[in-house]
């Protein structure tokens, strides 16, 4: 099993399985907060620069202002290419402000990342989905890992433009079927099951700048099989159970990152399949209530209840993407008759739901939304 | 916008004087249209001196900015065509002509560089963009240039 989540072109990926059967994965979307991430990426890009000044230009004749605009116009599928051609290059790539430059010329791509099963049913893998043709690509397959231990503390980032995985530290506690989310450019992981078996109370986060994870205030009572979101720059923890035997958590945790300490309420949703954040909002599908959309907004931390637009046979399961601003429902079930819906939350009233062409190649877990 | 008949000096780096009509670069040039509208720029005795761009450079860019000025209702291919050899330059020369046009702003000539370069890179293999490019040295070392190659033979 592995749970994932974007930091804008980067997707760490943790390895922790015995069995991905369940499917309980965490996926997670920062479109909401892109705007602190920026000026996360401006401090760092005057960093880079003191330390850059002594290489070699970006492009021989020009000034590296300049040549940095070149290289941002370049469609996001060149980037792995042009990643190869030198040093200076790829280290520009791989500096945040590759992102900010990429912006300011109105040349991010937003592209969909599905987690999708092997046709054999044996393992995952993770694919990207072409833009204009809707159709997946396969990823280079995420590294490393012994996948048959029960819990791991490893962690993986993906790079989405260079189209490479990367080892990162390992978190402090080894977790399986934890919560992660990313909040103002930081990744929190938190709760799940320890290496014995145990429920974990405790919570960490990291933080890509420095490449370490440290550990935070623990959660009041330990929870596993919970998924979390950043809403509105805090972490929400949600789902799941404190223990075996007594029943699926109604409580939320939520995290402010800057008084670093944790608050609750008790009126989270309970055994949640499928979920996704867009704006303000975040999305829940209830594994008792599939008919319906189950809207959270946490400016009054109050739920709504949208019903989708279906007749007939009750058994459906739908994961959720996010694409171009617009909840994307796609159906677990094979074949024709069943098609992605497309929910956007902003269009006039009655035409919220569509249908959309976009489809996973095969069963998929969850996916990313990642804008480079 | 300047009268179709007043002519402005432009010099360049090596003190040579271009007259042009006022309008041609008027319309092409931010900076230029913001002297003439505050009117710091004297007809009697003015020449606008544009000490980072040399005779050849400036004669091209007056060249681009008077063609597009009396060509603007000519079709889009036949634009795009003599832009096209326009800029059939090597990569100095274009390089030199986007400092030119990014220091004038003069917006649809810079656009036009910058998709030039573009193109230069775009769906092109890493040893071709290191030619076109006059990438010299790639500051890979042996080992990672090698392992490169070995992982992704296609991007080369």
């Amino acid at each position: 099993m592995v749970s994932v989540l974007a930091d804008l072109e980067k997707m760490p990926g943790f390895v922790a399985g015995k069995k991905r059967s369940t499917g309980r994965n965490m996926c997670f979307t920062n479109l909401a907060n892109q705007d602190k991430l920026t000026s996360l990426q401006t401090n760092h890009f005057f960093a880079s620069e003191v330390l850059e000044n002594d290489d070699s230009p970006i492009l021989p004749g020009l000034p590296d202002d300049v040549a940095k605009h070149c290289l941002a116009l370049v469609p996001r599928s060149n980037v792995p290419t042009i990643g190869g051609v030198c040093k200076r290059w790829r280290s520009f790539i791989q500096s945040k402000e590759f992102i900010t430059v990429r912006k300011l010329a109105g040349m991010v791509e937003e592209w969909l990342y599905f987690l999708t099963m092997d046709t054999e049913g044996e393992g995952t893998h993770w694919e990207v989905m072409d833009r204009p043709s809707h159709k997946c690509q396969a990823l280079p397959p995420m590294p490393g890992a012994d996948r048959s231990t029960f819990a791991s503390a490893e962690v993986y980032q993906y790079d989405s433009l260079l189209n490479n995985w990367s080892r990162l530290s390992k978190m402090n506690v080894a977790r399986y079927d934890f919560a992660c989310a990313e909040v103002n450019g930081l990744v929190y992981a938190v709760g799940g099951y320890g290496l014995d078996g145990e429920i974990l109370s405790s919570a960490e986060v990291y933080d890509p700048d420095t490449d370490k994870w440290t550990l935070i205030e623990s959660v009041r009572r330990p929870r596993w099989g919970c998924f979390a979101c950043s809403l509105d720059g805090k972490l929400y923890v949600m789902g799941g159970r404190s223990s075996f035997t007594i029943g699926n958590s109604k409580f939320v945790d939520v995290y402010d990152p800057e008084v670093h300490s944790w608050g609750e309420f008790k009126n989270g949703c309970v055994m949640v399949t499928a979920h996704a954040v867009l704006g303000k909002k975040l999305f829940c599908m209830e594994w008792k209530n599939q008919r319906k959309l189950a809207i959270f907004c946490s400016e009054d931390n109050s739920w709504k209840m949208v019903p989708l637009p279906l007749t007939g046979s009750s058994s459906v399961d739908f994961r959720f993407g996010i694409f171009d601003e617009k909840l994307l429902l796609f159906s677990l079930e094979a074949g024709p008759s069943y098609q992605t819906l497309l929910y956007d939350p902003n269009a006039a009233k009655g035409s919220e739901w569509q249908i959309s062409d976009i489809k996973p190649s095969g069963v998929f877990l969850c996916s990313v939304t990642i804008k480079a | 916008m300047g009268s179709p008949l007043k002519k402005i000096m432009l010099c360049s780096s090596e003190k040579e004087i271009f007259s042009v009509e006022e309008q041609v670069m008027v319309q092409h040039s931010v900076i230029i249209n913001n002297m003439i509208e505050d009117g710091s720029y004297n007809y009697e005795e003015s020449k606008i001196p544009l000490d980072c761009v040399d005779s050849k450079t400036l004669k091209k860019v007056i060249d681009y900015c008077t063609y597009h000025t009396h060509h603007h209702n000519d079709n889009q291919e036949d634009l795009e065509a003599w832009d096209a050899q326009f800029l059939n330059v090597d990569s100095n020369g274009l390089y030199d002509l986007l400092m030119a046009a990014n220091y004038l702003e003069i917006r649809n000539l810079l656009d036009l560089i910058y998709r030039t370069i573009k193109n230069m890179i775009k769906g092109k293999k890493i040893d071709e963009i290191r030619r076109i490019l006059n990438i010299k040295d790639h500051g890979f070392t042996p080992e990672e240039e090698e392992q490169n190659r070995k992982e992704y033979p296609h991007f080369y």
